[in-house]
């Protein structure tokens, strides 16, 4: 079974960079898309909506199943409205993560060959690893 | 028996987009206490798409406009207000039979499914200072009212109108605890809440669309 991740912030450059980081940490094969707002790029400036989202997963649509990691209250919102207008349900899932750590987490299970329920365990694991001590 | 039609479906969302574009700039300061400052101009932006859709589409249809509206909604609106009002708006659509016009308590019931889908979505409850504050109690006036002839859903409308002014108003003792304005705790008391300000307007549109098309 082949996995992706999204990456889904409310800017387009935060969800980049978390991609960027992710990609030089656990290898630039893994099927990684960052979806958010873009100011340069429309009228909504910083934000996401589902119509992203969307957008986003389509982009994923060679995968078996999507991790999705978002970053602030309404990205899971506009997540879960996307999820349920494309009827993917089946295919995506919302992990409850961090979303840097949780990307890191989640890239590293998935760059050692992990199931999807592993690859979805360890970015809630995420929230347990501490920084300092 | 009053019912609902397109053009008194469209003759809504046009009451509703010339009021929240009114409203903008209050909408825009109350958001800017407790949140980020756009609710006005968010949905003034996705209101004005919605209109666009309907130009666009003179033939229309009743269950098509509302999903139509949905879908603008959610892909032009930004934030939890794009998400919650245009996903609520698709079940809408889907409480709506496939004709012409619906029964005025098929339109109640079609609002019912509305706030079950926010709630759905947004897990908010009554008390959280959100637009929930305003739908959840307006909607189960409706559902109790009489609505036998048009005197009696105009003045059922105009108690829903009031309901949810004083609905809105009232946010501003609560402590948010939804959105960004939740990490501010009790600081957000003393301001209303943006979203129950429009779902207020969104009433407001409702009493004055039927007002519009009445004899």
């Amino acid at each position: 079974m082949t996995i992706g991740l999204l990456i889904v912030s409310h800017s387009k450059r935060l969800a980049l960079g978390v991609v960027e980081l992710v990609q030089a940490l656990a290898g630039d094969e893994l099927a990684l898309v960052a979806v958010g707002g873009d100011v340069d790029a429309s009228a909504q400036g910083l934000g996401v909506n589902a119509a992203m989202v969307l957008e986003g997963l389509d982009q994923l649509n060679g995968v078996d199943a999507i991790g999705l990691i978002g970053d602030v209250g309404s990205s899971f919102l506009a997540a879960s409205a996307a999820i349920d207008l494309g009827d993917l349900g089946d295919r995506v899932q919302i992990i409850d993560a961090p979303m840097v750590e949780g990307a890191i987490a989640c890239a590293m299970a998935l760059a050692m060959g992990s199931s999807f329920s592993e690859v979805i365990e360890a970015g809630k694991h995420a929230w347990e690893v501490h920084k300092l001590g | 028996m009053p019912y609902m039609d397109d053009a008194t479906f469209r003759q809504l969302w046009r009451r509703f987009a010339a009021l929240v574009h009114e409203h903008k700039g209050e909408l825009n300061d109350l958001d800017a206490a407790i949140g980020d400052g756009d609710h006005g101009s968010n949905m003034d932006r996705g209101l004005a798409k919605v209109l666009d859709a309907f130009d666009a589409d003179p033939e229309g249809g009743l269950r098509s406009d509302a999903k139509l509206v949905g879908m603008t909604l959610m892909s032009t609106v930004g934030g939890a207000s794009g998400a919650l009002w245009g996903s609520a708006m698709l079940k809408f659509a889907a409480s709506l039979p496939d004709e012409p016009e619906v029964s005025w308590a098929g339109f109640v019931q079609a609002l019912a499914d509305f706030v079950a889908a926010l709630e759905t979505r947004g897990g908010a409850v009554v008390g959280d200072k959100t637009m929930m504050d305003v739908f959840i109690p307006v909607t189960e006036g409706l559902v109790a009212s009489s609505a036998e002839d048009q005197t009696a859903l105009t003045q059922a409308l105009e108690r829903a109108r009031e309901q949810a002014r004083q609905a809105s108003d009232a946010t501003s003792v609560l402590v948010a605890k939804r959105g960004r304005a939740a990490y501010l705790g009790e600081r957000s008391v003393g301001h209303v809440d943006p979203g129950s300000r429009s779902s207020a307007l969104w009433f407001q549109a409702l009493l004055e669309s039927q007002a519009a098309v009445s004899p």
